[in-house]
């Protein structure tokens, strides 16, 4: 019994080395191999990177592509990041998250555009917003395909039955504030039981960020790489969402909790979501279709909204540059734009292609104006230390402890005095 | 209060904790047979109105999870056989032999329990990536991908592990320095020592280290997650990232998925319970 047990021992053990060895070696095969990273998303985006991967591959016979799917969470991407690019073995293509393009730009770690796109056939297709997002300090660095930009969203439903017309959703603050006062419903104790607008409690700089730019903010000087979010513009549009807070028109929530906004689980009127949010509330109430409709891009002092952006990058010491831009091509093509607008409703970025992906749905009309009026994450390397301090003071207002202004001076002054100390000033 | 009632007393708090701690693992239950629409229902119900074993067909045929359970296994599998070989004979020959330098040996192996993981990953992953002769390597360990994406990448940094070691030790210690003398006197060399006599005698250390070890193996994610690279090489831990998005959790996927990584752990732990017992017990190791 003993010599099996270590007979078996031993066996377990050689064959875990000789299956080790067999790592992936360079084997004879296509004369380039480019590794391509993506971050997890929904099993429909898994799918259709796996199969334009083959169709690429089908096309160019002398290319391999090794695609890796990450985790989607940020920290996730940056373990994996950090370890590929101490070992060399950082992706030749990436799709990135918009603050990548700003904490890992500043570290020089994408290869610049410019050469690449001045002799593209497409270039003059896109919207500016495709290169104004991938840009950091002036250089072009990444190139956007897949604008997320955070909605207004009503339900028509809830409208009707608050005497509030259902075709004539809120575009000013003002309508807004009073639209969320009339939607909400409490139970006699005066807790809300059906929040009249999704305002989140936590997590939530993205949210606020939109008002503050409606208003006039820059929010932050990205020329001068300089925070901004303390000026009278940006005060007034915290408190402006203080105050309606105090209104007790919402029920308090995490907002980097997608699936769990009040919204999602028909206990909200209006709130703000991501294409993506849209999807998922429609797959979980397929019922609700025609009762949920977007509103177009709020205005104050001008029209702002908040897209994120997703965006190829390619690695700075990648030795098959050429390639990797053959691929991100292939990505940008009308073909592939096509695809992902008809399957994953992504908005399209080519200017040619604006009527279709409208005719696809007259509600993408409106889409297409928050892409347009869209602005992302500011692109600077301390952007999560500017998220901390923004999202510190977004709760102290809320919940009353100080005004809109004295929350936002006091992290700025302490977001200022941790970039000096860690010299990022 | 007599002896009985105090016993009974003890009990009945000792059976509220327990169901107090087996309240998420019901809630992971019960919330893979649910539907995303009750999930996200804005009155919580504990019982599924509709059950949705479904679910876990979805979540299984979403990935190729043959595959990162086949990977699971065998590096669990080979990571605990290996360990056990080398943290026993290590902690025997610390606790019972005597050689130059043992002490100071057992010292800088403890330091191991000092550094914590994130410390040593990177290094760990360089070497790996630098092994002459692997994945493409040369003799310079250059060129090549090393073991970076293979099993042996995801094997080797667990088989060592100073916590082992030292479990081992401890528990070789607590043996009388007769049986020693008396296993010298029959001729034996302090490799059959080990083999014939302590060996044999350390069913509850071995039960322990084998729960500890398949655990920590199984439901390892950070290393997983760097060292790997292709699909081919997931694990099951890694694998559960392919529900949630940056915003969303397809929460009954999820936990259908996690229910199912859970079971192997649950009967390794019930098979083992008895000496897993009474080997943290013998070993003076406190939870």
């Amino acid at each position: 019994m003993k010599r099996i047990l270590i007979g078996l021992t031993c066996l377990v053990i050689l064959v875990g080395m000789a299956v080790g060895f067999n790592a992936p070696a360079e084997s004879k095969g296509p004369a380039v191999k480019l590794s391509f990273w993506v971050p997890g998303e929904s099993n429909n985006w898994v799918e259709y990177w796996r199969g334009a991967v083959k169709e690429f591959e089908a096309a160019n016979p002398d290319i391999q592509v090794e695609l890796t799917v990450t985790p989607s969470n940020g920290q996730d991407i940056e373990t994996k990041l950090n370890a590929a690019k101490l070992s060399g073995t950082y992706p030749d293509v990436f799709a990135a998250y918009l603050m990548f393009i700003g904490s890992r730009g500043a570290r020089n770690e994408f290869a610049g555009l410019e050469g690449y796109v001045k002799k593209w056939d497409g270039k003059n297709d896109l919207f500016d917003s495709v290169y104004e997002m991938g840009k950091y300090k002036g250089k072009l660095i990444g190139l956007g395909f897949c604008p997320s930009p955070t909605m207004l969203v009503y339900r028509k439903d809830y409208f009707q039955e608050a005497g509030l017309d259902p075709n004539k959703p809120p575009t000013t603050w003002e309508e807004l504030a009073n639209y969320a006062v009339k939607l909400t419903k409490k139970d006699e104790n005066g807790n809300v039981i059906r929040a009249g607008f999704d305002l989140p409690m936590v997590d939530a700089f993205t949210f606020p960020e939109q008002f503050m730019r409606q208003n006039g903010s820059v929010v932050i000087d990205e020329k001068r790489q300089k925070p901004r979010f303390n000026d009278r513009a940006a005060a007034e549009a915290i408190q402006f969402l203080a105050d309606l807070y105090a209104k007790k028109v919402s029920i308090p929530f995490d907002f980097q909790k997608g699936d769990t906004f009040p919204f999602m689980s028909s206990r909200a009127a209006m709130s703000f979501l991501t294409p993506n949010q849209i999807a998922k509330f429609m797959e979980s109430n397929p019922a609700l279709k025609d009762k949920m409709a977007i509103a177009p891009v709020l205005k104050r002092k001008v029209k702002k909204a908040f897209a994120g952006y997703r965006l190829f990058v390619i690695g700075k010491e990648s030795k098959h540059k050429n390639e990797a831009w053959k691929l991100i091509q292939f990505f940008m093509s009308k073909e592939q734009m096509k695809k992902r607008m008809i399957d994953l409703a992504t908005p399209v970025v080519r200017k040619s292609m604006t009527q279709d992906f409208i005719k696809l749905d007259p509600a993408n009309k409106t889409v297409l104006e928050y892409v347009e009026f869209g602005k992302g994450k500011a692109v600077v390397p301390w952007i999560s230390l500017y998220i901390k301090y923004a999202e510190q003071a977004y709760e102290v207002a809320l919940n009353r402890k100080m005004t809109a202004q004295q929350a936002l001076n006091e992290a700025q002054k302490a977001l200022e005095d941790e970039l000096k100390k860690f010299n990022l000033q | 209060m007599n002896e009985q009632s105090l016993n009974r007393l003890i009990s009945i708090i000792m059976l509220v904790l327990s169901l107090i701690i087996l309240v998420p693992f019901l809630i992971m239950l019960v919330t893979s047979f649910k539907t995303m629409g009750e999930v996200l229902a804005p009155n919580f119900t504990f019982i599924p109105k509709q059950w949705a074993f479904f679910n876990y067909i979805e979540a299984m045929t979403t990935g190729n999870w043959g595959r990162y359970f086949f990977n699971s296994f065998f590096i669990t599998a080979v990571a605990v056989v290996v360990s056990l070989i080398i943290n026993s004979v290590a902690g025997f020959a610390f606790a019972r032999l005597e050689f130059k330098g043992r002490d100071l040996l057992f010292f800088i192996s403890l330091i191991g329990l000092m550094v914590p993981q994130q410390v040593t990953m990177i290094p760990v992953f360089l070497i790996l990536k630098h092994v002459p002769l692997a994945g493409g390597n040369d003799l310079f360990g250059q060129g090549g991908m090393g073991w970076v994406d293979s099993y042996m990448g995801l094997i080797i940094p667990y088989i060592a592990g100073s916590f082992g070691v030292f479990l081992f030790r401890q528990f070789y210690l607590n043996f009388p320095k007769s049986l020693d003398d008396a296993a010298r006197i029959d001729g034996l060399t302090s490799l059959k020592t080990y083999l014939y006599i302590y060996l044999p005698l350390s069913k509850p250390v071995l039960a322990t280290l084998i729960v500890l070890k398949t655990t920590s193996t199984w439901n390892e994610y950070t290393w997983p997650l760097i060292i790997t690279v292709s699909d081919k090489m997931k694990t099951v831990q890694l694998a559960l990232t392919l529900f949630r998005d940056e915003t969303n959790v397809q929460w009954t996927l999820m936990m259908a998925a996690t229910t199912l990584i859970v079971l192997p752990l649950l009967i390794i732990f019930l098979t083992l319970q008895k000496y897993f017992v009474e080997g943290i017990v013998t070993t003076g190791i406190k939870g």
